[in-house]
């Protein structure tokens, strides 16, 4: 019958670290994995059917509109590598390749920084609920709303910031107006609405590592940084690894914030890579060559998640 | 402060000075950040209550400019067109119950069926044994790395073709059937959970679909809550698939009726109050959801991480 | 194992519930009598709907359905739409955007429909909506132009009547009274005026006037009206021009005076009121909130600079210039959609809407337009006289044909999205006076493009 191939790396020895390769084993002689092949395709045919419908075909199609040139209403035309060509030497999509990239760094480092710091914070301080509740709270409204208070607050002249700045400084900053403070401010932004839902998550992992590590690091005489440092941080490690993908991932898509409070500009600073492929799309009815730069940016993804997954089974051979 | 209760709490005490500087840090720390946090939407409502005209006189003053709970009634539908325009306001009307009615059906029904459906794949990956399944799993991953651009127009041409347009199916189908991340993560759980109940329960004759429902699913419900928030949230906030699919008042989600209220023309002045009127309104029901459940909603928050 | 059997008819009801408990009623698009029409305007959409029940009682079986969008949206989801073949079968149109609508086969000839005087009642716009085929794509809506608003207390204070601010002049050697009086007005922090010893360029709070260097590519409510009145025209053509000069020395050399202005304090910098690519302080709250003495402002804008509480504003006429007074105006139009189900009924309601009786009727419900039949645009000047609004200056301005419609061009979203960033540039101080070649070029390149 249907029997999986057992995993060939198998060290009876270490059973500790191999727990679930070696409970396979035993599972996969087991009469009762008998019929396990038919169950599985059934239990998976809603979401393989969701899959091929609603992710395989569609992405298909895109791979094929990459080569053409596709004006949405008229069938579009096999143009071979012509999309390709364009966006080696489209100015504005390199412009915003950078600009994007830019803004994932800021927003993954400065996101980062802040949820960890917030979480391990708030694990050794308190276990209020209130609080925690309250940092989540920006994670339940939308990317638009969010974009929305922040664009009135930020204003330079009617912003209450820029009010106050105003105050301080004698002139208010263009946080959304200059080409240099934008990328910056948008990072912001996305980190104020997804800090505290990050910071929860890494809480919670924090919970699960056993006070008595604590313990015993207290007794050698560690300070509170040096217990951070060498026993939490290396502990969080799968936790903070795939908060960090979930983050790019998502940042290297950001759309709305920008939509809402620069639609790109000044002078294209703000001109994330989604913004750009969505005028093109929509504004110029340039399907094709939108479609090809939307292909260039799954396989920057790709490569991506493939260097951070790596980076992080590295990490997890040194918890265990 | 709460618990100290272990032992270490005789050393704790040979370090207090030291760790009260430390403590205060931390605290001064905790509260900016939630201040930070809490402080904007503070001003929404602030904004929401303020008439629109004396706005522009008086944008610094920390409370309503001219109070006024007109942003509301116009957001509510409940102010003549000619009353809003005099308080600055968009003379814009909708039909709020309706709304928050489609954002309900559509946020629910995406999210239950895409948790159900979810929770049935995880379990093929995670404990049955069949060939293919890590090539599946694969590909399933990979498509966590999509991006949405790349599939809209598609999916849109799609479901016009499966003559779906502007219904409710053709808004919840492409949500609530595959999410490569709920998968991902309730196989990520069951993974990590202690196999041997199951195994016990397989011995005694059970069927493997009874062990799902009576024994793995009980114990998956912690992050079954919690994908089933995440993903509530992500569809009632949901706006550009909506904005294309519906074309039509009576499917049309509250994020989309709301929308009246964004600038007209790009020219021309927002009706601030009115915006933030009716961005607390979208965002109420969430709000009163987390009131209802936070302590819950928090504490069910939780990652497993990369196994 | 009878759960296992089960589960095949499990799934599959898995799949049916979102179907089934949600199906059922799809789309009603375009059959029958039903006639769908679309607007940005939430107002306009408002407005039109006091007609509705005269039209639907003079065409029984002709329902009409008026739906909104946000200008952030309408376009995109009239593009979707496009493609789902499911399209309003008339909505409002701008002529940036209808030429591409046309290449792309979505807009029906009114020819055939517009028999006799229909085209003939239009005072203003019906040129515009012609195509580059010589056919009628659109019927004249409405018209919008530019004037001068200005704070009536803040004009007294500094010694100046309504009169004068009405007889402003204006040229590229000394900005003429119009500069006077803007640095006049433009008081610093320590409250000295823009035109004393000792004034403060760099903290200034008062502005003279409002935003003249802003990031629209036409400058209609900034420096159009300036740049115009040299003799300078944004087309190479009348009609369909293959390149806009921005290379004409008149139109560099204002540009060069309008960033003067910035540079003394008297106007402010595009991104103070503006944030990234849209107005984030519409002039309105500008001279709402004190920070602005007068502005060139859209004649759209009238009722609400009459609305703001505690400050009268007036109005006056663009300044007069070497050539005398110039004000771009532009007429958005009420097409067809060439998909359209029931092109007789929907000409039924776009000729009614676009009639002296329904565009007299919408205007002075909440005057959110001028109406283009002339007619009409009276009333509504008298109607809103009676509530303190005055419109005149416009009226006037139109008479004396001061007032140049902006003719199509093709690509104008892309048009857009290319000259923005470069007017952002040279406004911002990135670029200097060479970014003009570069926009003359581009503007040439986009109307090409796609040919």
């Amino acid at each position: 019958m249907a029997v999986a191939e057992a995993p060939t790396n198998q060290r009876p020895g270490v059973a500790g670290t191999l727990s679930t390769k070696s409970t396979r084993k035993r599972l996969v002689t087991s009469p009762a994995h008998r019929h396990d092949a038919r169950l599985a395709w059934i239990l998976i045919a809603p979401a393989l059917i969701g899959f091929l419908v609603f992710a395989v075909y569609p992405t298909l199609r895109g791979v094929y509109l990459s080569f053409t040139n596709f004006r949405v209403l008229a069938p579009p035309q096999w143009t071979g590598l012509a999309n390709l060509d364009r966006l080696v030497h489209d100015g504005t999509f390199w412009n915003s390749l950078l600009v994007t990239v830019y803004f994932v760094v800021l927003s993954v480092a400065i996101g980062t920084l802040f949820s960890v710091t917030t979480a391990v914070v708030l694990h050794r301080l308190t276990k209020s609920t209130v609080i925690r509740g309250l940092i989540i709270l920006p994670f339940l409204i939308s990317g638009v709303v969010a974009a929305t208070v922040w664009s009135w607050i930020l204003d330079p002249q009617l912003g209450i910031l820029n009010i106050v700045l105003t105050k301080l400084l004698g002139h208010p900053v263009l946080f959304l107006g200059s080409t240099a403070w934008v990328i910056p401010s948008v990072a912001l932004i996305s980190v104020w609405k997804s800090m505290g839902y990050n910071a929860i998550i890494i809480f919670a992992g924090l919970q699960t590592i056993p006070p008595s590590v604590y313990e015993a690091g207290r007794t050698d005489g560690a300070g509170e940084f040096q217990m951070f440092r060498r026993l939490t941080l290396p502990l969080l490690r799968p936790i903070l690894a795939m908060v960090l993908i979930l983050t790019a991932i998502g940042a290297f898509q950001v759309f709305d914030i920008v939509q809402v409070t620069t639609k790109g500009g000044p002078i294209n600073a703000s001109n994330v890579l989604q913004m750009y492929i969505y005028q093109q799309a929509f504004g110029q009815f340039n399907f094709g060559y939108a479609a090809t730069m939307s292909l260039a940016l799954f396989v920057m993804l790709m490569i991506i998640t493939f260097l951070q997954v790596r980076l992080m089974r590295a990490g997890e051979s040194d918890t265990n | 402060m709460s618990s100290t209760t272990v032992p270490g709490a005789a050393l704790a005490s040979t370090r207090r000075s030291r760790l009260s500087l430390g403590r205060g840090v931390a605290w001064a720390y905790i509260v900016g950040v939630v201040v930070v946090t809490a402080f904007p939407f503070y001003w929404m409502l602030r904004t929401a209550l303020s008439n629109n005209h004396a706005l522009d006189a008086n944008p610094a003053s920390p409370w309503p400019v001219g109070f006024t709970v007109g942003p509301f009634e116009r957001v509510l539908g409940l102010a003549s067109s000619r009353d809003a325009l005099a308080q600055g306001g968009s003379g814009a009307s909708i039909n709020l119950f309706r709304a928050l009615l489609n954002s309900l059906i559509y946020a629910s029904i995406s999210t239950l069926c895409i948790v159900f459906i979810s929770t049935l794949a995880a379990y093929a990956f995670a404990r049955l044994y069949w060939r293919g399944r890590e090539l599946v799993f694969s590909l399933f991953l990979a498509a966590l790395m999509v991006p949405g651009i790349l599939t809209l127009l598609p999916n849109f041409v799609l479901i016009k073709d499966l003559g779906l347009l502007n219904s409710f199916p053709g808004m919840i189908l492409p949500n609530a059937l595959f999410s490569a991340f709920d998968i991902f993560f309730l196989r990520q759980f069951m993974l990590g959970l202690s196999s041997e109940i199951e195994e016990a329960a397989l011995i005694d004759g059970a069927g493997p679909l009874r062990v799902l429902f009576r024994v793995t699913l009980p114990m998956t419900s912690g992050p079954l809550i919690t994908l089933s928030i995440l993903g509530f949230i992500t569809m009632w906030n949901d706006y550009f698939w909506p904005l294309l699919v519906t074309s039509d008042a009576s499917v049309q989600p509250l994020t989309l009726a709301l929308a009246v209220f964004r600038q007209s023309s790009p020219q021309s002045q927002p009706d601030w109050a009115g915006l933030m009127a009716a961005t607390l309104v979208a965002a109420l029901p969430m709000l009163v959801l987390f009131m209802a459940f936070g302590k819950r909603i928090v504490n069910s928050i939780g990652f497993t991480g990369l196994k | 194992m009878k759960l296992s059997r089960l589960l095949p008819a499990f799934a599959a009801a898995a799949l049916a519930v979102p179907v089934l408990t949600a199906c059922s009623s799809g789309g009603g698009s375009g059959s029958g009598g039903t006639v769908n029409w679309w607007t940005w305007d939430e107002n306009q959409a408002a407005a039109y709907k006091q007609c509705v029940p005269a039209f639907e009682k003079a065409n029984p079986g002709i329902t009409v359905k008026i739906s909104q969008y946000n200008v952030n949206d309408y376009f995109t989801k009239l593009t979707a739409d496009f493609v789902a073949g499911n399209a309003p079968d008339a909505f409002q149109n701008s002529v940036q955007y209808f030429p591409t609508y046309v290449e792309q086969n979505q807009m029906e000839p009114l020819d055939s429909y517009a028999k006799g005087d229909t085209l003939s009642r239009y005072g203003v716009g019906v040129d515009v909506w012609k195509g580059k085929d010589g056919k009628q794509y659109g019927l004249p809506m409405d018209w919008a132009s530019a004037g001068i608003y200005y704070n009536e207390a803040a004009i007294k204070a500094a010694g100046y009547t309504d009169k004068d601010l009405a007889s402003m002049t204006w040229n590229l050697t000394d900005g003429g009274t119009f500069q006077k009086i803007a640095a006049h007005l433009t008081v610093d922090v320590r409250g000295k005026r823009g035109d004393q010893p000792g004034f403060d360029a760099k903290h200034i709070k008062v502005y003279g006037t409002g935003v003249l260097g802003a990031a629209d590519f036409i400058g209609q409510t900034s420096w159009f009206p300036f740049a115009a009145s040299t003799g300078w025209t944004l087309g190479n053509t009348k009609a369909w021009p293959t390149q806009f000069n921005y290379t004409d020395p008149r139109f560099t050399q204002t540009m060069d005076w309008v960033k003067s202005m910035q540079e003394k304090g008297y106007a402010p910098s595009y991104s103070q009121f503006n944030v990234g690519n849209q107005t984030s302080v519409s002039d309105v709250q500008q001279i709402g909130a004190g920070k602005v003495a007068m502005t060139v402002g859209g004649s759209w804008e009238a009722a609400s600079f009459a609305s703001i509480q505690g400050v009268t504003v007036g109005t006056a006429p663009v300044p007069q210039g070497p050539i005398g007074r110039r004000a771009v105006s532009n007429a958005n139009g009420n097409v067809m959609w060439a998909g359209s189900k029931n092109k007789d009924a929907t000409w039924k309601w776009m000729s009614y809407q676009e009639s002296a009786a329904c565009q007299a009727k919408a205007a002075l419900s909440n005057a959110s337009f001028f109406p283009s039949i002339n007619s009409a645009m009276d009333q509504l000047v008298a109607e809103q006289k009676t509530k303190g609004v005055d419109l005149s200056v416009y009226v006037a301005m139109e008479k004396d044909g001061d007032l140049e419609l902006q003719a199509p061009y093709r690509n104008g979203s892309d048009m857009q999205a290319k000259l923005v960033p470069l007017f952002q540039a040279y406004f911002g101080g990135e670029k200097d006076d060479s970014v003009w070649a570069t926009a003359g070029k581009t503007s040439k390149d986009v109307i090409a493009e796609n040919q």
